[in-house]
């Protein structure tokens, strides 16, 4: 059985993304009303809205959060060529006895001279790091020299892959099968043409101490829109999720004997066609075994890897219409005007989504 | 029963999705929830612009998956199971006890039937539809486990199985034996001459069930409370059924002397059945021809049995009962083939087919989509395969490697588990048994619980520091340091950096403290800084703060000497911080502007001199650590040496 509670984002326009912290806790969406809040759950389960705040002067893209051993702290970026550092402060009490909650701007990353595309803060293990990517096609990594000072955030390296970006990803690099260098899988939507590769693989080198695109995985050259590696739970290859004319999952497997060049091998571990179009988003769940893809076709389909192989374990579909009060499958209470909750499905029937 | 599927479809219905444009995004949040939200998506170019649709709504939907598990009634199954899975796993690894498969799965099967008991009590008049529902899953799960322990850990002599499918069938289905009970125990019907028939209108059908399950003793019972057991038809029936030889391992009988006494008897009782003895009566008749194995006796038996797997061992008493395990298969087939109409196998089913094909595996690989989160396929795998029934790598393909579906089953369940708020530590007990990944599991999953409470967080500490997870202590310290900082609660923070063995978080604390108390005179938490523990031995800078507290406290009690060694020990040891050297060379003031005695010699003089210098020297080139107030202070501490080392000389010039 599901259970559904809606709420009302209270976005003046379209939302571009949701993120959420480490715990699940907290939320932040992002909008083209330039808006970004931030919504916290209490302890019934309800999301009450604790911040807003005009963060752009253009769309926000996306939204991400660092890892809260740096504290509560956001990225973001926008269609205003710049990207931001938000950390939120907690003030006096006030009256009523609640922690009066806001968010500062840190930093202010305005290297881009194109929109900023994707961010996303690095695996805690390399400290305080951000990455950018931008419609230009140059992939940004910042660093906060010291963890405990926001203010400062130098750009430390730019990557240019020719190639406008909309979306990157950090490897997390939990294996333990050596001490690897830190990877950024950046994707293209570039839809010019259909024959260069749309994934590029980005490296730091220890030798150099420079980022360098280190491999393009030519197996993919359809736009891709959105791209995502499994957290790694002690296997010894990496899963990168791609969102492109379907759903791609690509293995990199490390080579043992590898002295030089790229030391990995890719290869496509899965490929599902069944959105029919194109895949908007990509999404891992916390042990990295069941993804959850959005497509053109409304849906958000759920495949989870078993003994056998991958396939599909759930299926989501929207619908613009509410059901009635009395209908059977879903018995909706209208709380206020902002919430609702619902269940959906019947108790144990086997229609009961497997999404574990 | 339920129907296998493939997958399953749920449609979230709300207003936001008013048209074909809104597309749903879906993300994952915490341990297992979906978020969904409406957006659309267009090229780039158009990206800017506001899509004009500020008047509708923006919802945002937050999707969690409740399921029979995490049910207060059902915890009680999660819980002792957990227990019983723990003590099978130490047992297996301890060479001097027995692992007895067959004791540890009655164990499971115990705990399901309590639990089936415990939801039947806290439903008593079957209104709830949802514990219905949960009644009717557990029950069939115990029926398909029970039929695999009798397959499989049951050892059978001469592997003539078909008195242990008579226990398993008269366990799951003792509607007729309840009936029978009913019957026998009223007396009225027997002395008052009643007609049993009318006072109890099942009364037929209860003579059928237990026909059906070779119960021939409560049978005969029946038939006696019959008012008509004294005519001739009942006479023989009850003759016939008393003298039906009963087969068992231990009776001495050799398989082919038993058959040939069984066909003996059946074919004396199909003679007086041929003779129409018993067509008095047609419910007698048909008894009979059951019991004589007449073929078309079958849609007889279809009629009086509810599932196939009845309708199978029924069929078995009186046409084979000394069957062997492996004939099984082709009777099973044979059996669900008749007893169903339509070729439609159900989940069940097919569970059952596979346990008579012999095949554990695919019987393993089925009941992991058992709706039960993976309770049963777990537990079931984990035994099977720990008494070596099945190979710990059936199946195995690349991507999977280095686990076993075994092994990929406590995963997915101790995951499973871990996202519950309260069951979390059954799930720990599962992934511990995971070989290296459950390990990389259990880090990720033990500092993603949520942190709400101190007494949780003392748990998930003490889980976590057992399993050598140090990263994961470090990293909730490090957390929850932070959030009592935001809440700028130094003291807290620093309960959790000297928790947590945070050397680099505490020198930063410790450095708030230090340059707090230059501006205050006074030091924010006195009662935790009295209290530092190990944290003095790893952190540079709480070596220094906790000499420093100790300097105060002696110089404060007057106990100057003892005091001036220990300042002369922090200056000698140079491990104050940069900003903090000239605070701490105003504290020479204490021991130079006592007149009355001398504290230091003049190698110290040279000492503090020289520090001092260099304090000057580094404020000079880092404006960063100025203090202007300090500053003003050097000449007054230099005023004060002078003096002092001139009354040094003085002293010895008198000698």
């Amino acid at each position: 059985m599901v259970e559904a509670h809606s709420i009302n984002a209270e976005h003046k326009d379209l939302i571009h993304d949701v993120a959420f912290d480490y715990y699940g806790e907290r939320m932040a969406t992002c909008s083209t009303d330039q808006f970004v809040k931030v919504w916290d759950q209490d302890e019934q389960g309800n999301w009450n809205l604790t911040a807003s705040w005009k963060a752009h002067s253009g769309s926000v893209w996306k939204v991400t959060w660092a890892h809260p051993e740096f504290g509560q702290v956001l990225a973001t970026c926008s269609f205003d060529r710049t990207a931001a550092i938000w950390e939120e402060i907690i003030g006096e009490s006030n009256e009523g006895g609640t922690l009066l909650r806001h968010w500062v701007r840190r930093a202010n990353l305005v290297d881009s001279r194109t929109s900023v595309t994707d961010v996303k803060f690095g695996p805690k293990s390399f400290g305080l790091i951000l990455a950018t990517c931008s419609a230009d096609g140059v992939m940004r990594i910042y660093e906060a020299p010291d963890a405990m000072n926001l203010a400062q955030w130098p750009l430390q390296h730019e990557v240019s892959l020719k190639n406008p970006s909309s979306c990157l990803t950090w490897n997390p690099l939990l294996s333990n099968f050596r001490m690897p260098n830190a990877m950024i899988a950046v994707g293209s939507d570039d839809n010019s043409n259909t024959t260069n590769s749309k994934v590029f693989i980005c490296e730091y080198n220890e030798v150099s101490r420079r980022w360098a695109k280190t491999e393009s995985v030519a197996s993919v050259a359809h736009p891709v829109h959105d791209m995502i590696f499994a957290p790694n739970m002690g296997r010894s290859f990496y899963l990168l999720a791609v969102a492109t004319n379907n759903v791609r999952i690509l293995k990199l497997k490390p080579l043992t004997d590898a002295t030089s060049g790229f030391p990995y091998t890719i290869e496509t571990a899965a490929q599902f066609d069944d959105h029919y179009c194109t895949v908007w988003r990509v999404a891992w769940n916390v042990t990295g075994t069941v993804l959850a893809s959005s497509g053109d076709d409304g849906c958000v389909r759920l495949w989870k890897s078993t003994v056998d192989t991958w396939k599909c374990v759930g299926v989501l579909k929207r619908d613009g219409k509410l059901p009635q009060p009395q209908s059977k499958t879903a018995q909706s209470t209208a709380q206020n005007n902002l919430t609702r909750f619902f269940k959906l499905g019947q108790i144990t029937h086997p229609s009961e989504v497997h999404w574990h | 029963m339920s129907k296998t599927l493939v997958y399953d479809t749920l449609t979230i219905p709300d207003p936001s999705f008013y048209d074909e444009q809104v597309k749903m995004f879906g993300f994952w949040y915490g341990m297992s929830n979906i978020c969904v939200f409406p957006t659309k998506v267009s090229g780039t170019s158009a990206y800017q612009k506001s899509s004009g649709d500020a008047q509708t709504d923006h919802n945002i939907l937050h999707l969690k998956h409740t399921t029979m598990l995490f049910d207060p009634k059902v915890r009680q199954l999660v819980n002792e199971s957990s227990g019983v899975f723990q003590e099978l796993q130490t047992n297996v690894e301890d060479p001097n006890k027995s692992t007895d498969a067959l004791f540890y799965s009655r164990k499971y099967r115990a705990i399901l039937s309590a639990c089936i008991l415990a939801i039947d009590q806290h439903n008593l008049d079957k209104s709830n539809e949802t514990y219905n529902q949960y009644k009717l899953l557990l029950h069939n799960l115990e029926l398909i486990w029970h039929l695999c322990e009798v397959l499989y850990l049951v050892t059978v002599p001469g592997d003539t199985i078909l008195n242990n499918l008579l226990d398993w069938i008269k366990i799951h289905y003792e509607k007729a034996e309840n009936q029978a009970s009913m019957i026998i125990e009223d007396k009225t019907a027997y002395f008052t001459d009643e007609h049993v028939e009318e006072k109890f209108p099942f009364y037929w059908d209860a003579v059928f069930g237990l026909v059906l399950q070779g119960n021939t003793d409560m049978v005969r019972m029946l038939l006696c409370n019959h008012s008509q057991s004294d005519t001739e038809s009942f006479v023989q029936a009850m003759k016939i059924l008393k003298s039906m030889p009963t087969y068992s391992v231990y009776g001495g009988l050799p398989i082919a002397e038993y058959n040939s006494r069984f066909k003996g008897w059946q074919s004396s009782a199909k003679n007086k059945l041929d003779c129409g003895i018993f067509l008095s009566n047609s419910n007698l008749n048909d008894v009979m021809k059951i019991i004589c194995g007449e073929p078309d006796s079958t849609d007889l038996i279809r009629k009086h049995c509810s599932t196939w797997f009845e309708f199978l061992v029924a069929q078995l008493i009186y046409t084979e009962p000394t069957i062997k395990k492996h004939n099984l298969s082709l009777n099973a087939h044979r059996s669900v083939a008749k007893y169903y109409d339509e070729p439609e196998y159900y989940h069940m089913d097919s569970l059952a087919l596979d346990l008579f094909d012999g095949d554990l595996e695919a019987f393993v690989k089925k009941l992991k989509s058992y709706p039960d989160s993976g309770w049963s396929s777990t537990h079931l795998t984990n035994l099977l395969h720990l008494c070596d029934k099945i190979e710990p790598e059936f199946d195995m393909i690349d991507a999977v490697e280095s686990t076993n579906p075994n092994e990929q089953y406590l995963l997915d369940y101790g995951t499973f588990l871990m996202s519950h708020h309260s069951l979390w530590q059954a799930g720990v007990t599962y992934l511990d048994h995971c070989s290296a990944i459950g390990k990389g599991y259990l880090s990720i999953l033990l500092s993603k619980l949520e942190i709400s409470s101190d007494l949780r967080i003392s748990k998930i500490l003490h889980y976590a520091t057992a399993r050598r997870l140090h990263n994961v202590v470090s990293s909730i310290c490090k957390v929850k340091g932070m959030l009592s900082l935001q809440k700028s609660r130094i003291g807290e923070a620093l309960c959790w950096a000297i928790r947590g063995q945070d050397s680099a978080f505490a020198t930063y604390l410790g450095d708030m403290l230090l340059k707090e108390y230059s501006k205050g005179g006074q030091f924010i938490c006195p009662d935790i800084l009295d209290n530092l523990g190990s944290i003095v031995v790893t952190c540079d800078r709480f070596m220094f703060i906790g000499k420093y507290l100790q300097l105060i406290k002696l110089a404060k009690d007057e106990k100057l000497s003892e005091a001036a060694s220990l300042y002369i020990e922090i200056l000698r040891s140079n491990i104050c911080p940069k900003y903090f050297r000239l605070r701490l060379l105003l504290d020479v003031l204490i021991f130079l502007n006592d007149n009355n005695e001398c504290y230091f010699n003049t190698i110290d003089m040279s000492l503090i001199t020289m520090r001092l210098d260099d304090a000057i020297m580094e404020s000079n080139e880092d404006e960063r650590f100025v203090d202007q107030f300090l500053l003003n202070q050097v000449s007054s501490i230099r005023k004060a040496n002078t003096n002092y080392t001139c009354t040094l000389y003085g002293v010895w010039k008198c000698d």
